[in-house]
């Protein structure tokens, strides 16, 4: 289905649900308008493109985080257990000057107001405490995601957050790694940052603050506000 | 093993368990009810930060379910493919 798409004899709206997940997860900053258009064209209404665009946003986080922290799987499945190649590279990223600097759709998330509201409470615990991370670290990381998804704006807000010493370059580096190639996590980062004097409630803030932002930049990405 | 502690129901503070109480309230497919009877992995992952899990589950993924156009197997199709280009097995 994801690998085979023409192979999949999905209907012409699955077809669509299926090219908005893709995009959104591996190329969101890729985006336009004609993407919108085509997904209407199959047949999509705009709470269904909204619903797609967020779910799989949402889901780029819960990915991260399972494999971040290394979850063993749990529920029952009849499905034979997915290849995995950890020496996929990432899509290529284009050069900052070719990042959009608008978002790709006209839907807003405030469209759907609860989910607005749910983002936004989770957003300010995960980025405006002081402890166990500092605002500092999470601006860091935030950052170091952004622009791994060529997020312009929330880089350019964020101007100062590059990495200033090499605290910050351990953290920008999980933050990357995680971001682009989350098949190449590994318990080894972990100890990296346990060398910076995290604990474990450190290591989850800061696996939490760099998935929320893959929703977060790929929210921004796509969703005009 | 997980890579971090993970605090499962059993041995839940007072704190964590009223989460895990709150959590097992959410209405939620058979599939996603692990048989070993603990909550999922995904929400344990969380077990360190009692604040963070409801905010990312009770709110946000139960907002997704709610309304909306798409059928439940068509949010199962953005999930599934959207972990499987991530290449997360979970």
């Amino acid at each position: 289905m994801v690998d085979r798409p023409d192979k999949a004899r999905l209907g012409p709206v699955d077809s669509a649900i299926l090219g908005l997940a893709t995009s959104v997860t591996q190329h969101p900053w890729a985006l336009g308008r004609t993407d919108y258009d085509r997904a209407r064209a199959a047949g999509l209404g705009d709470d269904t493109i909204l619903q797609a665009v967020i779910l799989s946003a949402y889901f780029n986080y819960l990915n991260r985080v399972a494999d971040a922290v290394d979850i063993a799987f749990d529920y029952e499945s009849a499905l034979p257990t997915p290849d995995r190649d950890p020496l996929r590279d990432p899509v290529p990223r284009p050069s900052r000057e070719r990042w959009p600097t608008a978002p790709a759709f006209a839907l807003r998330l405030a469209d759907r107001p609860g989910t607005a509201e749910a983002f936004d409470r989770w957003r300010g615990y995960v980025l405006e405490r002081e402890s166990p991370l500092s605002r500092r670290d999470r601006a860091v990381l935030v950052r170091a995601v952004a622009s791994s998804l060529c997020d312009a704006r929330t880089v350019d807000a964020l101007g100062d957050a590059g990495p200033r010493s090499t605290h910050e370059e351990v953290l920008a580096s999980y933050a990357e790694v995680l971001t682009a190639t989350p098949w190449r996590l590994s318990e080894e980062q972990l100890h990296g940052l346990r060398a910076l004097g995290l604990d474990d409630r450190g290591l989850l803030d800061v696996i939490s603050v760099a998935s929320f932002q893959n929703t977060a930049s790929r929210l921004r990405l796509v969703l005009a506000e | 093993m997980a890579w971090i502690q993970i605090i499962g129901r059993r041995d839940a503070d007072p704190t964590l368990a009223a989460v895990y109480d709150k959590m097992a309230t959410r209405p939620m497919p058979a599939a996603y009810r692990p048989a070993h009877g603990d909550a999922p992995g995904i929400i344990r992952a969380h077990s360190l930060d009692p604040a963070l899990m409801p905010l990312v589950f009770a709110g946000m993924s139960a907002s997704l379910v709610e309304g909306g156009a798409m059928a439940w197997a068509q949010r199962e199709l953005v999930n599934a493919a959207t972990s499987r280009l991530n290449q997360c097995l979970y």
